[in-house]
């Protein structure tokens, strides 16, 4: 059955725009479940709008996305963690290593919310949709070099938290087995 | 740049800056839902509005994001201050109920006495004294020779404030007399009568 131009435009605009907005919250809470939700809960708000209406869908989007998930967070929503949601289920590897993997996860995650939140966003735009500096300096109106700033003093941050943890040298042991 | 290529090292990056961007890299290929779409090749036209989470760029506060709470707490205050200077209907005013019933002035209703009379002694009584008669000059007079009372009368009343004692003593009291005529001093004695009243209560 042929999809109508409405849901076209709206299937192109979650395709432009799911990922990055994903990153964008993700950066805000660290949260990936989260993050998800909102961008979906947008999504299905936009196709209630008349799309007419909206001058900037991304703005709009986003800032849709970004209010509902602050209000999630105010009412201390439990949240799954997306990685806990099945993953051992649909694992055929070592459950201990699993375990560790989560683990690390898990620390990965509480080091980078300790972040501060530029850089945070610098980081989170890097990993999560593989943008050069170059691309991320034009995503958020910033020079090159304040990009790679951030992105250096992130790591090294990061990096300290992380050895403090110990959880810089099981990675290396798991990735070395 | 596809998105399975990695980014171009940025300024600054080390060795120790490559063991946490493998870290991270693997962290987010973990983390990242595999729902959403593959990242695009291009950051979106409009992605410049896509950061309202922070204060715009170059925006500065003004003087009046820190006076408009002040002011509005003034007004508050104020507001409240003057709800409670409205005038409201007063508690435990006296009110006037119109005049006293009639029966309010009725006059106060007097005792009832009733005699219970004991008997003793038999009312009346009749006390004689004891006296003689002298001859003196120009006539007689009766001289007491002995002083004293006697309760002559004694009656119980049974009232609305109780039992009621009423007590009738008849007392003699001697009176001399200087009779200048004779050149002597005469005594008299006379009765007098008290009344004792005394309650006795139920």
């Amino acid at each position: 059955m042929p999809e109508s131009p409405t849901q076209e435009r709206d299937a192109a605009l979650y395709h432009r725009l799911a990922r990055p907005m994903w990153s964008v919250l993700y950066s805000r809470c660290c949260d990936a479940e989260l993050a998800l939700d909102a961008v979906q809960e947008a999504f299905v708000r936009w196709r209630e709008q008349d799309a007419s209406r909206i001058d900037e869908p991304a703005a709009w989007l986003l800032r849709v996305a970004s209010n509902w998930m602050t209000d999630q967070l105010r009412r201390h929503r439990p949240t799954l963690p997306y990685h806990e949601t099945g993953e051992v289920a649909r694992t055929d590897g070592d459950p201990a290593s699993v375990l560790i993997r989560h683990e690390m996860q898990e620390q990965v995650r509480a080091a980078l919310s300790g972040l501060r939140l530029e850089d945070r966003e610098a980081l989170v735009l890097r990993y999560s949709l593989d943008w050069s500096s170059a691309r991320i300096a034009e995503a958020l109106g910033l020079t090159v070099q304040a990009v790679d700033m951030r992105l250096s003093r992130a790591r090294r941050r990061l990096g300290d938290l992380l050895k403090r943890k110990g959880v810089v040298d099981v990675y290396e042991r798991s990735a070395v087995s | 740049m596809s998105t399975n290529e990695a980014p171009s090292p940025d300024g600054g990056f080390d060795a120790a800056d490559a063991k946490i961007d493998a870290l991270l890299r693997e962290f987010f290929r973990a983390e990242v839902p595999v729902t959403l779409p593959p990242a695009p090749l291009e950051a979106p036209d409009d992605w410049e509005p896509l950061t309202p989470l922070e204060a715009p760029r170059g925006f500065k506060g003004s003087k009046w994001d820190f006076a408009a709470p002040a002011l509005l707490a003034s007004l508050a205050v104020m507001l409240v201050c003057g709800l409670m200077l409205l005038p409201r209907p007063r508690q435990n005013e006296p009110q006037f109920a119109g005049p006293l019933p009639p029966d309010v002035h009725q006059q106060p209703t007097p005792a009832v006495w009733v005699p219970d009379v004991t008997g003793f002694p038999r009312s009346p009584t009749f006390v004689e004294a004891r006296s003689e008669r002298q001859k003196v000059k120009g006539g007689e007079v009766d001289v007491m020779v002995m002083d004293g009372d006697a309760l002559v009368d004694l009656k119980y009343y049974k009232t609305s404030l109780g039992l009621v004692e009423q007590r009738v003593n008849v007392e003699w009291t001697t009176v001399r007399l200087w009779d200048s005529d004779s050149g002597e001093w005469l005594e008299a004695t006379v009765p007098s009568v008290r009344v004792d009243v005394v309650p006795l209560g139920q």
